[in-house]
């Protein structure tokens, strides 16, 4: 039986929700690996989520807010880019790959990019294999 | 200098030879070196895609295993070439399952096509890597009051791959400024010469030739430069013909956009294959050569 | 804490989410978890039976949680909520799970989307334990409403809230509210006349009591939340006073100033001053100002050139010179020897040449001069105190003229025989003419100015005892500099400044016949040209440094050369020869590039030092301060001198200055003396920064070059001092100034104050801020016409007679360019026209949407043809025919009936290369008849682009200020497209008309009234729900570190000095979250997504 990673997404309301409910509503099919969760902005996203989703069973780890400069909330993506690029400097140290946590932005309009980036995510993160959160041995 | 891998396509050992000698001489003058593809095969071009969609692309991707190895961008000067190999390209990175079939059946040559060369056609990459800077900057003899019209035809600018305008492309009008000669505007710039339909309906295209013939003397052309292997051939070779069908006199040499470049940086008439040409250039190029 | 109570229920929303996921093992997996009491499947949870089964379970089975999994949250999480809040408990004790659109209907995989769903379900059951009580907030409901963009749509929405009685601010930002359709001509299918149906409309909105019509304004910043909004307006300055503007339209009549008007989409020309339309509403002309035009800010006298080219443009010499006289005299004399630094400024050089601004000026002046001067009435004297002025140059003079016009008297001390200065003994006629200065200096006496000759004035004091108040000092600087060099002081060198006083004076100098002219400025260079009317053969001006660097300017250099005088560049003189008491050559040294080579000799009979100026000391009062270099020392700003109320300015101070610098000086000075003797600070408020306009339009200006001077023919100037010049006549120097690009467009040229009666203009007006507030808003911006110019193969902006549609509405509509006759570009009727549809539309390459009425318009614009060219052929070239709706269909049967011409084919191309003698001359459509299958030439007159509608600019700004989301197509995004087309996600924010996306007027209305509904039916229900879901600050966990106070983007957060603790004000605060993962105590807690709620979901997701 071949590895199917658990990603666990986390999506703001306005933008990249919308946009995934949108995928659903225009009936993209994608990998069924992705658990989504949703909060209002991509900027409640505490980097400790990250590492408890981790810790907790995920293999990846996916943040989906709205592009730069269309935050329903004005600047709260800003402060995600922030935050993931301190989170992954910590991470790389870690040697954690870095495909395992990604950052990206979809649109409420979005419904096929949302589908891309969930089939590439998932293939990615099914390359690299399981998420060895006991040391390696995964039990 | 930059460098790339050549592939020169088929008809630069037949009825493109001209091209093939003159690209080879201005690479070296403008800076480029061109390492010819090894064991390189016929791209297919358009027949063989019409009887085999696979099978056309699997012997474009051989081309495209093989250049892999090289690591440096597989640059031709056939527009057709281009389109084939390119079109290969961008199916296979669009269609994972083809890329498969194609990697099974190149692996019986032990080839795999990873999906990491660039194919660009030779006058993209002598406007984007070398410039009109630059190549003005080597001309030696500016083919001042040289009137020139530029023909693209329309494998370079068809489908979209983001060079040039296809209604209304600028690219070799301006490769003509940077070498000093005068650019003609003429309406049926972007009119088809009849391309590999003058093989079954030359009826047709030689109507389509004489328009473009016509169009390009009548706004004052002394020569037509194109970059085109097959628009190159049919209307230098097929000039003949033309004027016998409709009792014209067309004596307009067609030059590669090479062959024009050429001359301009100094080069002889035997560097750049001028006698290739059917209608003969001598006479226009006397006071440049 | 009490125990925990879920009730779990699975639906199966018929077979959306049973088809794909188990619903049955997902319902069992849900009872099998902690804390689940029930769980059930059912096949529609949002019906009123699901919805029962919860109520029902919530009282009978005690829960006090409630999951549901099933569609979107978006979708139904308000339903939900409802329904356990009437069964009694908290609405927050709920959570979705979405395994529809984010499940069932995207996941093929039948096993693996039934996991899915468990885990989902499993992430909502951990995630509902930690939910809280929260209770939702109600606030009031200001009852004001805003109305943004004023097109049809904002004027109906308008219109419905202010007839319920509500008030509307309706903010337009065109100076008139009617938008694209009080530009049609008429409308389909019923073919009103657009504006016919749509002034009544207007008209009641600029009446109507309750509306506040805000045109030529823009919405700048909004803030606040639903029922609170406060916004910024920007109310643009019209410069026209609107209480008492009659909108009678004599400014526009007067206005020199004409530019494309917008209205007739560049068909024709307006005004810079103007009424948009003849239906504006309001009916108030405005004037478009965009700042100070670029000469007009070079200028160093403050020569308001753009105004006197512009009137120049329109034949009005008269107002041309009065504008220059506005601030300067001596036109005549500056239109012939001015530098000209606004010509160097000018914007036409971009395009091709800059105008000839300085020849326009001496154009106007010699115009006056030609057709006879009216004497000049003296000036009003209003002033006790008296100035005296020494010297009669340009300084001097532009003092006097601006003191006497402020109403001192004044007189003019000048040593000299004649008044002028160096104007009239320092620069030949050739150059300025004696006439000129005359003519000029009588202007200046007849205003009132007493001018004294051959009167010296050394003596300050007595100025001053004789009553004089002030004094300025324009005594320039008249003393040659020496050359340096031995024998300069031969009799044969002659002192340029001698040398030219002589010649202008009228009297003979023999100079024999080679003349060496030694210096660089202007004045070497006309020495030179006044020794070869002498009639010297060999004059040749040695200068010291490169041809480059040469102070004389171009074109008196170009003269000099075309006249045969030469130029040695880099050589420098360092003796002069002399042999037998005579002048013999002049032993010069090359030195070019920094070396000096050896001494050669130039043979002369003369030689003219014209190496500089500086003062003769000599002339000037003793108690004088100098500067360093030898001039007057003045203050920079005042330029008062040492002496109290003596001031100075030009060349005494300066040194070397061009005329019009010197003119500056003597403004400044006048200025400065002004509040000297009124007693106001004479320092406040000097530099007055002109803000110079940029982004000036030049894209569809057609190169033309500047005109040129004709000068005199080379062989008449010998042995005369002929002006070489000769100026315009009048319709060349019309055809130069209609050059100009009216870079400011409204020039201040102020004929439009004259012409008003009702005193409305008022130039000075400011841009002003309102503030205003209110509880919803009202989007209706509209759209845009596509730009086809990109569409290369349809030849527009190519050829003549390819047009857009809004063009062709614009040309047929009565009140157009053409007063609705449909004529060609050279005045023929078009026998034939071609209407082109999906132009930008439908396509991967511009827009791919359909812009759904242009198959209509385009049936329209063949009625319109078939009207008024009975015995045209029409074509429409069309992929399909799209006419939905009452009396469409009916609309297009009709225009087959009027003998259109239908062609099935998108058209490929238009050219005008002719194959046949019959396509001579006509435009050519390329394209395939699809029904028949034959590709097809159809030469046509006339062709029409059917243009796609895009968001316009203005959706798009208005966008950023309220944050609304756009589509892919970049209209407005609805809340739902099916259900709540006129909602945004943003509470409070309503959107109407094309601005949401393409349609016609009917479903414009329609939307704009379902709009206005929704805004009337906020304000009646007087309060509205807010989100509960808000942060707040834990003040025991504060450590009023502060790192949240900057993050929150609607400055909800504050730091409480008294406490030492940061505070989250609750109804600023929009629950986004962003400063609960900053804090690091941890001391925020966002409300229904704190950090207990999301681990726990986290953990249970992923379980």
């Amino acid at each position: 039986m071949s590895f199917e990673p658990k990603i666990l997404a986390i999506l703001c309301n306005w933008c990249s929700y919308s946009g995934a409910d949108l995928a659903g509503t225009s009936r993209k099919k994608y990998p069924a690996n992705v658990r989504i969760m949703r909060v209002m902005c991509s900027g409640r996203v505490d980097p400790v989520f990250i590492m408890k989703a981790l810790e907790s069973g995920a293999d990846g780890v996916l943040i989906l807010g709205c592009h730069p400069g269309d935050c329903h909330y004005t600047s709260g993506n800003y402060k995600t880019i922030r935050r993931m690029g301190m989170l992954k400097k910590l991470t790389e140290q870690m040697g954690i790959e870095d495909d395992r946590i990604r950052l990206d932005w979809v649109a409420a309009s979005e419904g096929d990019r949302f589908a891309e980036i969930i089939k590439d995510m998932t293939e990615k993160v099914k390359a690299l294999g399981p998420f060895p959160r006991n040391g390696g041995d995964n039990g | 200098m930059k460098s790339y891998t050549y592939f020169p396509g088929c008809s630069s050992e037949a009825t493109a030879v001209g091209l093939d000698i003159s690209t080879r001489a201005i690479a070296e003058v403008l800076g480029m070196e061109l390492k010819e593809l090894e064991d390189w095969n016929c791209c297919g071009s358009t027949p063989y895609g019409s009887l085999d969609e696979t099978e056309s692309i699997v012997i474009a991707a051989r081309n495209l295993a093989l250049a892999e190895k090289t690591g440096l961008d597989l640059v031709t000067p056939c527009s057709s070439c281009f389109v084939t190999l390119n079109k290969a390209r961008i199916h296979m990175m669009e269609k994972p399952q083809l890329k498969e079939k194609v990697n099974a059946a190149l692996s019986a040559a032990n080839l795999e096509y990873k999906g990491t060369v660039k194919v660009r056609l030779l006058i993209e990459a002598l406007m984007s890597d070398i410039t009109t800077k630059q190549i003005s900057g080597k001309v030696k003899k500016p083919l001042k009051g040289l009137k020139v019209a530029p023909y693209t035809g329309c494998q370079e600018v068809r489908p979209r791959f983001g060079f040039d305008h296809p209604e209304n492309p600028v690219a070799l009008d301006d490769i003509v400024t940077a070498v000093g000669a005068d650019v003609v505007p003429y309406p049926s710039k972007c009119k088809c010469c009849g391309g590999s339909a003058v093989i079954a309906e030359e009826g047709l295209t030689l109507e389509l030739m004489y328009r473009l013939l016509d169009d390009a003397a009548k706004n004052g052309a002394e020569c037509i430069v194109t970059p085109c292997p097959l628009c190159q051939m049919n209307l230098d070779a097929y000039q003949g013909k033309v004027n016998a069908k409709y009792n014209t006199k067309f004596n307009l040499p067609v030059l590669f956009v090479t062959q024009l470049i050429g001359v301009a940086v100094g080069l002889k008439a035997d560097q750049l294959g001028l006698k290739k040409n059917i209608v003969s250039p001598n006479k226009v190029l006397a006071k440049y050569l | 804490m009490e125990e925990v109570r879920i009730g779990v229920y699975i639906c199966d929303c018929g077979a959306n989410i049973a088809g794909t996921v188990d619903t049955k093992k997902v319902t069992e997996y849900a009872q099998g978890l902690d804390s689940v009491v029930v769980a059930r499947n059912y096949k529609y949870m949002c019906s009123d039976p699901g919805q029962n089964l919860i109520k029902d379970d919530i009282r009978e089975k005690k829960l006090n949680r409630v999951v549901v999994a099933s569609c979107s949250p978006r979708m139904h999480e308000p339903t939900f909520r409802r329904a356990v809040q009437d069964a009694g408990i908290n609405q927050y004790y709920f959570q979705m799970a979405n395994i529809r659109e984010q499940c069932s209907w995207v996941h093929e995989n039948k096993e693996m989307a039934t996991e899915k769903a468990k885990a989902l379900v499993e992430a909502a059951v951990h995630r509902v334990v930690f939910h809280e009580p929260l209770q939702t907030k109600e606030v009031a409901v200001n009852p004001n409403v805003m109305v943004v963009g004023g097109g049809i749509a904002g004027i109906q929405a308008a219109l419905e809230i202010a007839d319920a009685g509500k008030k509307v601010y309706l903010v337009e930002k065109e100076p008139s509210i009617g938008g694209h359709m009080a530009m049609f001509d008429k409308t389909f299918p019923t073919l009103d006349c657009a504006a016919c149906i749509l002034t009544p409309k207007m008209t009641t909105v600029g009446q109507h009591p309750n509306i506040n019509l805000l045109s030529y304004s823009e919405v700048e910043e909004v803030s606040g939340f639903v029922g609170n909004f406060k916004a910024k307006i920007k109310r643009k300055a019209r410069y026209v006073d609107e209480t008492k503007c009659t909108g009678c339209g004599e400014c526009s009549k007067v206005c020199p100033v004409h530019v494309d008007n917008e209205f007739d989409v560049g068909l024709s020309q307006r005004s810079a001053a103007y009424i948009q339309s003849p239906y504006a509403v309001p009916n108030k002309a405005v004037i478009d100002k965009k700042g100070n035009s670029p000469c007009r800010v070079a200028c160093p006298a403050g020569v308001n050139a753009h105004a006197y080219v512009a009137l120049i443009s329109q034949g009005k010499f008269k107002e041309a010179l009065e504008v220059v006289r506005k601030s300067i005299p001596l036109a005549g004399v500056v239109g012939r020897v001015c530098y000209h630094p606004c010509e160097g400024e000018c914007e036409r050089a971009t395009v091709d040449e800059g105008l000839t601004i300085r020849d326009l000026k001496r154009f106007v002046a010699d115009y006056e001069m030609k057709i006879g001067r009216e004497k000049a009435g003296p000036a009003e004297i209003t002033k006790e105190d008296r100035v005296a002025v020494v010297g009669s140059g340009p300084a001097g003079l532009a003092c006097a003229f601006d003191l006497i016009k402020k109403g001192y008297r004044v007189t003019v001390f000048e040593k000299s025989e004649k008044a002028g200065g160096l104007m009239r003994y320092g620069i030949p006629n050739f150059k300025l003419p004696e006439n000129i200065v005359d003519n000029e200096i009588e202007y200046i006496k007849e205003l009132g100015v007493e001018i004294q000759t051959g009167t010296a004035v050394k003596d300050i004091a007595r100025l001053f005892n004789q009553g004089y108040k002030a004094v300025f000092l324009g005594t320039g600087a008249g003393k040659n500099h020496k050359l340096g060099i031995p024998n300069e002081d031969n009799q044969n060198v002659f002192p340029a400044l001698s040398f030219l006083y002589k010649i202008n004076s009228g009297d003979k100098i023999s100079i024999g016949d080679r003349v060496i002219v030694i210096g660089g400025g202007n004045m070497a260079v006309e020495s030179a040209r006044a020794a070869w009317r002498l009639g010297a053969r060999d004059v040749t001006v040695v200068y010291r440094k490169s041809e480059a660097e040469i102070p004389a300017s171009d074109s008196e250099v170009e003269e000099a050369l075309n006249e045969g005088i030469k130029f040695k560049y880099s050589t420098a003189a360092n003796e002069i020869i002399v042999r037998d008491g005579k002048v013999s050559g002049v032993k010069c040294i090359s030195e070019e590039k920094g070396q000096q080579s050896a001494e050669f000799v130039l043979d002369a009979d003369s030689v003219i030092n014209a190496v500089g100026q500086e003062i003769d000391k000599t002339e000037l009062p003793g108690e004088m301060a100098y500067s360093d270099l030898g001039y007057l020392q003045v203050d920079p700003i005042t330029l008062e001198s040492n002496i109290s109320g003596v001031f100075a300015g030009g060349e005494n101070v300066a040194g070397q200055l061009d005329v019009i610098a010197s003119v500056a000086a003597g403004k400044a000075a006048a200025e400065s003396i002004g509040r000297y003797l009124s007693g106001v600070d004479m320092r406040e408020g000097r530099s007055d920064n002109m803000p110079r306009v940029s982004n000036i339009k030049k894209d569809k200006v057609k190169p033309k070059s500047r005109v040129a001077m004709p000068k005199l023919e080379l062989s008449k100037r010998q042995g005369n001092y002929h002006e070489v010049d000769l100026g315009f006549d009048e319709s060349t120097a019309i055809e130069e100034a209609k050059r100009c690009l009216n870079c400011a467009v409204c020039s201040e040229c102020m004929l439009c104050e004259k012409a008003c009666e009702a005193d409305a203009i008022k130039h000075d007006m400011k841009e002003q801020t309102l503030e205003i507030e209110i509880g919803s808003i009202i989007v209706a911006t509209g759209f845009q016409q596509f730009d086809p110019e990109v569409m290369y193969n349809y030849g527009y902006n190519r050829f003549d007679d390819v047009l857009t549609g809004l063009e062709f509405e614009r040309l047929s509509n009565a009140s157009g360019p053409t007063d609705g006759v449909v004529i060609k570009k050279n005045g023929e009727k078009p026998q034939s026209v071609a209407i082109l549809h999906c132009v930008g539309s439908r396509d991967e390459n511009y827009h791919k949407h359909c812009s759904r009425v242009c198959c209509m318009y385009s049936l329209k614009y063949s009625h319109l043809l078939r009207e008024k060219l009975p015995d045209a052929d029409i074509y429409q070239l069309y992929i399909d025919m799209r006419c939905p709706g009452s009396g469409y269909e009916e609309f297009y049967l009709r225009l087959q009936e009027e003998g259109v011409n239908f062609v099935r084919g998108r058209a490929a191309e238009v050219t005008n290369t002719a194959e046949t003698p019959e396509e001579q001359g006509k435009l050519i459509v390329l394209c395939e008849d699809t029904l028949v299958r034959k590709k097809i030439r159809l030469p046509v007159d006339m062709v029409i682009l059917s243009c796609a509608l895009e968001p316009s600019e203005g959706s798009a700004q208005i966008g950023k200020v309220l944050s609304i989301s756009k589509k892919a197509d970049g209209f407005f995004l609805e809340k739902h497209p099916k259900l709540d087309p006129v909602s945004t996600m943003t509470d409070g924010i309503f959107i109407a008309g094309c601005c949401q996306g393409p349609k016609d007027i009917p479903d414009t209305v329609a939307q704009a009234s379902a709009a206005a509904a929704r805004a009337l039916a906020m304000i009646s229900m007087n309060k509205v729900e807010i989100e509960a879901a808000t942060s707040e600050i834990i003040d025991e966990l504060c450590s009023g570190c502060r790192i949240c106070n900057t993050l929150c983007p609607y400055g909800a957060i504050t730091f409480n000095e008294a406490k030492g603790i940061s505070e989250i004000n609750q109804v600023l605060c929009k629950g986004c979250g962003v400063c609960v993962s900053a804090c690091p105590s941890n001391a925020i807690k966002g409300n229904h997504f704190t950090t207990k709620q999301l681990i726990a979901e986290i953990e249970g997701v992923l379980a």
